[in-house]
């Protein structure tokens, strides 16, 4: 399958007071196939959210590339960058603050339209689509967000940026402020959109369940850095970096025989900080598996099984 | 085996008055905790866990909240009706309380040692030396490094995971005989979870506490409840081991809440519910759950459903199991 995005040594850091350095994105590569889903998996301030942003180039990179259809999109110049604008869209995890209160949900959706220079009779008749869409009444485009529940405003969301027909959408944790009953209808309305209008999708979650649901090949990050990627079905079968072994046991599962054997987890220690990073694998201060060398030296992305990728000394 | 109760909830009513009219939060709830055992309840937002949660330690804003009835008896005492002064003698000592942001459960401008040593200090009436001592001791059993030198700083210094730390060294300062844990874990990260669920787990059985743990999530409530309540719109629709819940949960509700948890990858459709919670301003009649219910008949409508017991300590709210 053909590429639609390729990432390469993609870095970002940010500067703070007192000229330190948070390493958001530290060195960054991987590529989304077209149609598919790639799931982004990692703990808060792992970097989820900056490599979303940075593949819309809603942030500047420190350094590296990003490819969307083969194009650089950190050299394109505005007019370039615009017309590839509508094709890149993105979710927010937030439905309540990422609709303006002022507007009314009519107004969300004809933003964009009215922006690319469409005619009202045409941008009417497609609010209309888009709110048909997310399986929201079409006469209720002239209401105000707070007239809707989360779900309902999510589904908006979604519809928002469906508008401009894009290719790629970022969902950065689409469902992590819903309650599980809501959550579940908007990853079936995601999957169906995906099938019927063959979009790409990088799925960003803190939730390995969901992301496993949604996804076709998963990528671990932590600080900064991907860990592991692979098939979905062979890493949540068998992880092979010991930090995804570790997420994979922590998270609760339904079923309290499995839950039972976890009662006594144990994991030492917390995400260190993205302003002085380890040394060598970032992972290495909580890892129990650790070597001399992992204290020493960042260890590289090795294709480990088929189209397995695992970045630990482990398998050297 | 009645009197082996530890706290025993009967018929809690509560109801919040807001400028849209009554609010009725809770519904008529009940449940009891024997020594030593994890209750968890179990329900999404707005269906009036936390309330039950403030409501038994009186924590809960009044006015615009408003116990309307019930009683809630610990040891046999109930704590909705005895004064101020003699609640004191329970809460934070006998009954304490985590919450589910600890950074705005902390004081700022307080170290932590002053702020976990006042417990010893209100509760025990230790001496300064003493104080020191117990909470040095408590927040290394909670698991901070060196605790010595850390007493000295202040919440924005500790990890959100060393703060949920601290609020629990907090809580079983005194040894209490319950917890109630109002989602503890939610504002974690799922390894800083997972450590802080087993230490509160360790702590609880090693001193016999009893918890009450609420919680949205199922996964969760596996891990680590004996019992567990599910409630839904200031009710609870059922109630039954940990195992059974699982395995054979009776409540369209239970089931439809278990089944639309993804697990793993998958082309088929998950199962979601259809619609929202009611809105709990207006007179319920029928069953709370009839509204977005597939498997409905005019009669939940118009009566509501009492608990019954099902099976063998498995009871619940639904006209399909009447006999």
């Amino acid at each position: 399958m053909e590429n639609l995005i390729e990432v390469r040594s993609l870095k970002k850091s940010f500067l703070l007071p007192g000229k330190r350095k948070l390493q958001a994105v530290d060195g960054l590569d991987f590529s989304i196939r077209r149609g598919e889903t790639l799931g982004l998996v990692g703990e808060s301030g792992c970097g989820k959210s900056t490599t979303g942003r940075l593949l819309l180039r809603l942030l500047e990179p420190t350094e590296g590339s990003v490819e969307f259809e083969g194009m650089d999109i950190f050299k394109l110049r505005s007019g370039d960058l615009r017309r590839i604008r509508p094709k890149m869209q993105i979710i927010f995890q937030d439905p309540y603050s990422s609709l303006s209160p002022r507007m009314t949900v009519g107004k969300v959706l004809e933003f964009p339209l009215r922006i690319r220079g469409i005619n009202s009779k045409e941008r009417n008749r497609r609010v209309a689509e888009l709110l048909e869409m997310v399986q929201i009444n079409p006469t209720y485009a002239n209401r105000y967000p707070h007239a809707f529940s989360g779900g309902e405003l999510q589904r908006i969301g979604i519809a928002r940026a469906m508008a401009l027909n894009p290719s790629f959408i970022v969902c950065d944790e689409p469902v992590s402020s819903l309650d599980v009953s809501i959550q579940s209808q908007i990853l079936n309305l995601l999957k169906d959109l995906q099938s019927r209008m063959g979009l790409t999708y990088l799925f960003i979650s803190h939730n390995l369940l969901v992301t496993q649901y949604m996804s076709d090949r998963i990528a671990v990050l932590y600080l900064g850095r991907i860990l592991e990627i692979a098939p979905c079905a062979s890493i949540s079968a068998a992880p092979m970096h010991p930090y995804t072994q570790i997420l994979t046991s922590a998270i609760p599962v339904p079923d309290p025989k499995i839950e039972r054997a976890k009662r006594e987890f144990h994991l030492e220690g917390e995400v260190a900080s993205a302003i002085d990073p380890p040394s060598g694998c970032h992972f290495h201060p909580r890892c129990t598996q650790r070597k001399e060398m992992c204290f020493q030296k960042s260890p590289f992305a090795k294709e480990v099984e088929k189209e397995h990728w695992v970045a630990c000394h482990l398998f050297d | 085996m009645e009197n082996l109760e530890i706290l025993k909830v009967e018929d809690l009513t509560v109801h919040f008055h807001s400028h849209e009219g009554v609010v009725r939060a809770v519904n008529g709830v009940g449940f009891s905790v024997r020594p030593g055992e994890i209750l968890g309840i179990v329900g999404e937002s707005g269906c009036g866990k936390s309330t039950v949660a403030l409501s038994i330690l009186r924590l809960l804003a009044m006015p615009p909240g408003r116990i309307v009835r019930g009683r809630a008896s610990f040891q046999g005492k109930d704590l909705l009706s005895m004064t101020e002064d003699d609640l004191e003698e329970y809460r934070g000592n006998r009954i304490s309380m985590i919450f589910q942001d600890p950074l705005t459960s902390l004081n700022p401008v307080l170290t932590v040692g002053l702020q976990v040593g006042e417990v010893f200090e209100y509760h025990k009436k230790l001496e300064q030396w003493a104080i020191r001592q117990r909470t040095v001791e408590m927040l290394k059993q909670v698991g901070i490094p060196s605790p010595k030198e850390r007493i000295r700083e202040y919440p924005h210094q500790f990890s959100g995971g060393m703060r949920q730390r601290i609020m629990v060294a907090m809580a079983m300062a005194c040894e209490p005989d319950l917890l109630i844990a109002d989602e503890p874990t939610t504002a974690l990260d799922v390894t800083i979870q997972a450590q802080v669920l087993t230490l509160m787990r360790r702590l609880c059985r090693r001193l016999g506490t009893a918890v009450i743990l609420i919680t949205h999530d199922m996964g969760v409530v596996a891990r680590m409840c004996d019992h567990v309540s599910v409630m839904y719109a200031g009710h609870i629709v059922e109630y039954a081991e940990i195992e059974a819940i699982f395995k054979t949960p009776y409540h369209p509700y239970t089931q439809g809440l278990l089944r639309c948890i993804p697990r793993g990858k998958s082309q088929e459709k998950l199962i979601f519910i259809e619609g929202q919670p009611p809105r709990l301003t207006v007179e319920m009649k029928g069953c709370a759950f009839a509204e977005r219910c597939s498997l409905r008949d005019p009669r939940c409508t118009e009566e509501s459903p009492t608990m019954r017991e099902v099976s063998q300590g498995h009871l619940v709210r639904c006209f399909r199991y009447e006999l």
